[in-house]
């Protein structure tokens, strides 16, 4: 088989594990004598090659109970960073340390030091351990006292691995941490993944091609070598660029603000100037200035967000009188303030436009808001109950629907979207009222997008605007979902880490 | 929206001499989307303003408009019968005033024809009808019911109602029934509006139920017809769109005469009201087009209305009373463009060249993410719409001056947030088997009472991972400050619940407190299962930025 360009790390790796099998990624380290993320990076690498294989094995893990508290020092249990003393030895200890072998039980519970508690426990494993034997009241140290119990040889081989498998104890270790997990605040045991290392079929085909003279040279360029010129009389080492690496977590901004950003562009490509207005709105500007009667089937409490205990009872009374006008009259019914007064959260961004028209008195301009509107609906995969509309509006004396129809044609198609009909539809203050419909090449369909219309003269009467209104709008989500690919418009909203990192910054 | 439903095989009937694919793309071009179609169906969405949609027949009569094959307003004949009577009784004036009726003989009714009728009744009953508040509708056989009628007040009454075996009570209805549970409560009287015939039988209990004894069903061949109700108005539009459809349907039509005290009125269905001398430059600038008077009245007879010529630069224009969506001048312009066909209409752009601009908010709010990401921040976008649990409990705080929306369909969204932590906390606690460090922010608009402005923006951001510090968010902010504004804060120890005691502050900027800053409690933590320690900031953008 032809020879693969393989890094120094790889080649490492792979010799060393002609002759294990299984072998775990601590032990690869030292047996390779590479760092742990070199190690981890040459294996990463390798299994990408299809050369080695991982398997992930579990097991027992034995460790001091808390690492933190070795040096906790108003623990009792004697703990510092070096070692654990037991009680029973040190009980055996302060015997000794008096040079005598014989003491009375009563003067030795005094000179140990111990807590009552500490000193029956210490006192159960010295004679069991033999250390002590008992005569009358007075109790004899042993020659066995000198060698260490099972549980001391345990924490000693704990001591000096920090933490150990329980499959590789001996049998006087699994003694010793039989005897001291019943024995509380000593050791603890979890369990904990390990990877296990083997060549791969096509690995073992492999490793007989690596040539074991390995080059010598340079290999990660440092400071120190560039300043001593050592660069200029040796080689670099070849290093394997084929392969992947890990990936950076970079910083992103949600692809909703993405899409939104992109439509702003639009907008602004187009001529359009942003306004801004408020998410809590009156039914006055939301509703009753746009000509929806209050009986309306959209305006019940089933659709809409009221909001609690809070009314808007700042209603210009120029404006209200002409609405009420046209209300009654058209609608045929009694117009009535209060309901206007009633506060909503904006079903459509609509009520932001025509107050910023009323406000203004712009008579010929372009303008365009992006945000948050509300509709009382349980969620689904397919409605949220809150979502971002999108407006745009255009004022003039001789704008008329052939444009509103150009200007909707020119916005679809700086979104890429190039086959647009419309059809007639229906809104209560737009009259002629169109809906658009776009073709999804990566759909294969139409969908319906945008609605749009010219403003009915009872609103732009009612606040004094003469001029021809055009204006188009609809919910920006579902661009996003086909842009994205999803069938569940919520994941929108579930801000998943896995997805937002994930998600193209600029789909192609 | 309404839905209509009927057979494609009555479409490929009626328009025989057409491809029944072109017919049918034309169906979106006179207002109606299509909602599904089977091999044999077709279930279409009209508007409501359009009642006249809501048969088969109303469909088929805008289809022959707009290909030509019938225009103009729909002719068809009322004969006057003075035998067809109802007598009013001042006593329902309080209640229910209105009743109009007709008469509709000679035509066998198949089941296909009457699931339409009831189909158009339910919609005129949810729609104009305003869930009968407003108007409801009664069918009956004709041959068993005797005029002449007598539309009156009753306390007590016991009749069999439809779909029932037996006679039933006026309270049995009220309270077994369940158009009586679900339309009882319309009326609020201890007398309710009753329709008895010459024989003394009730044939309706509007606008809760009709009698069994008048049901129409498969061969029935005469109609009569009453709309009751509260609005004049809505009651003549009601029978206005039944009239037309029973004649297109084929049936023979008569007046029936209502009669109260001395005064005698009769329903005319034919009554057409005129737009007169609608400029047709008012039409064409609208639309922008150069149509002529005979180009107009040519696309307003394909909608099935009828025009004249008034003077050289203006018509007037007839309008069937059955339509009910046209106001005024403006929404003939809109005919006309259905009538000249929306395929026809060529786009173009205004000549008007101006130059746009984004928000100044939101050019600082694009210059703060950026900032943010390039600090290695993720943006999460989270929805405005909260609960108490995750927005107070969670945070060991308790909450005030909020925002509440009635009746929210959802528990978990029924307040207006008040801060952005809260979710951002959340969205750590759902991403926790994801890989950390977790850092997170978020630019978003937050509601409060005890404000002067209800609506303020808010940045907040919180950086999740085992070591986490208070500089570390301090760091964040501070360069976020320096990068982006170049603007001096300061850190001042509070004590806010949410942090650990003794680690949290009020961020200060020129003397005024602008936002919080410090390590998340583990109660926090714990509140929200997050496992791994949490550092965060939340600053009011609005106060900050003067915005």
């Amino acid at each position: 088989m032809t020879e693969l360009n393989l890094h120094k790390i790889e080649k490492k790796i792979l010799l060393s594990l002609v002759n294990h099998d299984k072998i775990d990624v601590d032990t690869l380290a030292s047996n390779t004598d590479l760092s742990m993320d070199n190690v981890r990076r040459g294996i990463e690498w390798l299994k990408y090659k299809g050369l080695v294989s991982v398997s992930i094995n579990k097991d027992s893990i034995v460790q001091f109970a808390s690492e933190k508290s070795n040096d906790d020092s108003s623990s009792n249990k004697t703990k510092n960073s070096n070692s654990i003393t037991l009680p029973e030895r040190r009980i055996v200890d302060s015997i000794r340390s008096k040079g005598q072998k014989t003491i009375a039980i009563g003067d030795l519970a005094k000179i140990s030091g111990l807590s009552n508690i500490e000193f029956g426990v210490g006192m159960q494993n010295a004679l069991r351990n033999g250390w002590l034997t008992k005569a009358g009241d007075n109790l004899n140290l042993t020659q066995n006292s000198e060698k260490p119990s099972d549980e001391e040889a345990l924490l000693e081989k704990i001591l000096k691995q920090k933490k150990m498998k329980l499959s590789e104890l001996n049998d006087q270790e699994l003694h010793g941490f039989t005897l001291l997990k019943k024995r509380p605040g000593y050791i603890r045991e979890t369990i904990e993944k390990f990877f296990k290392i083997s060549l791969s079929s096509e690995g073992k085909k492999v490793v007989p091609t690596i040539k074991k003279d390995e080059q010598e040279g340079i290999g990660t360029i440092t400071a120190e070598i560039l300043s001593s010129g050592k660069w200029k009389n040796e080689k670099f080492t070849e290093i394997d660029v084929s392969s992947p690496v890990r990936s950076y977590g970079i910083g992103r901004t949600h692809p909703l603000t993405d899409i939104i950003n992109e439509i702003r562009e639009i907008f602004v490509s187009m001529g359009f100037s942003e306004i801004e207005g408020s998410i809590i709105q009156s039914c006055f500007w939301n509703f009753d200035v746009l000509f929806t009667p209050q009986d309306h089937p959209a305006r019940d409490m089933q659709d809409t967000f009221y909001i609690s205990n809070l009314t808007d009872e700042n209603i210009d009374p120029i404006i209200s009188k002409k609405v009420s006008n046209f209300h009654s009259k058209e609608w045929n019914y009694d117009w009535d303030i209060e309901k206007s007064m009633q506060t909503v959260l904006r079903t459509h961004t609509t009520p932001v436009t025509i107050k910023y028209l009323s406000e203004s008195k712009l008579s010929e301009g372009r303008i365009f808001s992006i945000g948050r509107v509300f509709r009382n609906e349980k969620m689904s995969y397919k409605h949220l109950m809150e979502f971002h509309q999108i407006e745009g509006v255009v004022i003039g004396e001789t704008v008329n629907l052939r444009d509103l129809m150009g200007l909707q044609k020119q916005f679809y198609s700086k979104l890429g979207l190039n086959k647009v009909k419309f059809w007639p539809t229906y809104f209560p203050y737009t009259e002629p009222s169109l809906q658009s419909m776009v073709f999804i090449d990566k759909l294969g369909k139409w969908i319906e997008l945008f609605g749009m219309g010219m403003f009915r003269p009872e609103v732009t009467q009612s606040v004094g605007i003469t001029n021809n209104v055009l204006a188009w709008g609809g919910g920006l989500e579902r661009i996003a979902m086909i842009r994205y690919g999803l069938d569940d418009v919520r994941e929108l909203y579930d801000n998943k880490l896995s997805w937002l990192r994930k998600q193209p910054i600029c789909p192609l | 929206m309404p839905v209509v439903e009927f057979p494609i095989e009555d479409i490929s009937r009626i328009f025989s001499d057409y491809d029944l694919e072109y017919v049918l793309n034309m169906l979106p071009f006179i207002g109606l989307d299509l909602e599904h179609q089977d091999d044999k169906n077709i279930r279409l969405e009209y508007s409501p303003n359009r009642p006249d949609f809501s048969t088969f027949y109303g469909i088929s009569r805008a289809l022959k408009g707009l290909l030509g094959k019938e225009v103009g307003i729909p002719k068809f004949e009322v004969q006057a019968n003075n035998n067809n009577l109802i007598n009013v009784d001042p006593s329902v004036s309080e209640i229910r005033p209105y009743i109009v009726g007709m008469v509709a003989k000679d035509h066998k009714l198949s089941n296909k024809t009457i699931k339409q009728i009831v189909s158009m009744q339910e919609d005129l009953h949810n729609g104009l009808g305003r869930r009968r508040s407003k108007a409801s509708i009664g069918f009956h056989n004709l041959d068993n019911v005797n005029f002449p009628l007598e539309y009156t007040t009753m306390e007590n009454l016991s009749f069999i109602p439809l779909d029932h075996s037996s006679e039933l009570t006026l309270t049995e209805i009220l309270s077994n029934t369940e158009q009586g549970k679900k339309f009882g409560k319309l009326l609020k009287d201890s007398s309710y509006p009753v329709l008895r015939d010459s024989k003394g039988n009730v044939i309706s209990l509007p606008p809760i139920i009709n009698s069994e004894s008048t049901r129409i069903r498969d061969g029935v061949k005469n109609l009569f017809v009453e709309v009751t109700g509260v609005d004049k108005k809505v009651v003549y539009n009601v029978l206005d769109n039944i009239t037309v459809t029973l004649a297109d349907i084929g049936f023979k039509l008569e007046t029936v005469i209502r009669q109260q005290g001395n005064s005698r009125d009769t329903f005319n269905a034919n009554l057409n009201t005129t737009l007169s001398n609608i400029k047709t430059d008012y039409i064409n600038k609208a639309l922008g087009l150069t149509l002529t008077s005979e180009d107009l009245i040519d696309c307003l007879r394909k909608c099935r209305l009828d025009a004249t010529p008034n003077d050289s630069n203006s018509i007037n224009c007839m309008i069937p009373s059955y339509r009910i969506d046209i106001f005024g001048a403006i929404d003939i312009v809109e005919e006309v463009a259905i009538g000249y066909g929306l395929y026809n209409i060529e786009p173009s752009l205004p000549k008007s060249r101006l130059y746009g601009n984004k928000s100044r908010q939101n050019y600082f709010f694009d210059k703060i993410r950026q900032a943010m990401i390039g600090m290695g921040l993720i943006e999460n976008i989270n929805f405005i719409l909260s609960n108490k649990d995750i927005h107070f409990k969670k945070m060991n705080l308790s909450g005030t001056n909020f925002f509440t929306v009635n009746n929210s369909k959802s528990d978990e969204h029924d307040i207006l947030r008040k801060s952005l932590l809260p979710s951002l906390l959340y969205s750590l606690s759902k991403n926790i088997h994801e890989e950390y460090p977790q850092k997170l922010f978020e630019i978003g608009p937050i509601f409060g009472r005890e404000e002067a402005k209800f609506e303020k923006w808010s940045l907040s951001c919180v950086s999740a991972f085992n070591g986490v510090t208070f500089s570390e968010i301090r760091a964040i902010l501070q360069s976020l400050m320096e990068v982006c504004f170049n603007a001096k804060f300061e850190t001042k120890q509070s004590g806010n619940l949410s942090f650990v005691k003794g680690r949290s502050a009020d961020i200060l900027y020129n003397g005024n407190v602008i936002g919080q800053i410090g390590e998340i409690s583990p109660l926090l933590i714990d509140s929200f299962k997050i496992k791994m320690p949490v550092a965060a900031f939340e600053l009011d953008l609005t106060e900050f930025l003067r915005i």
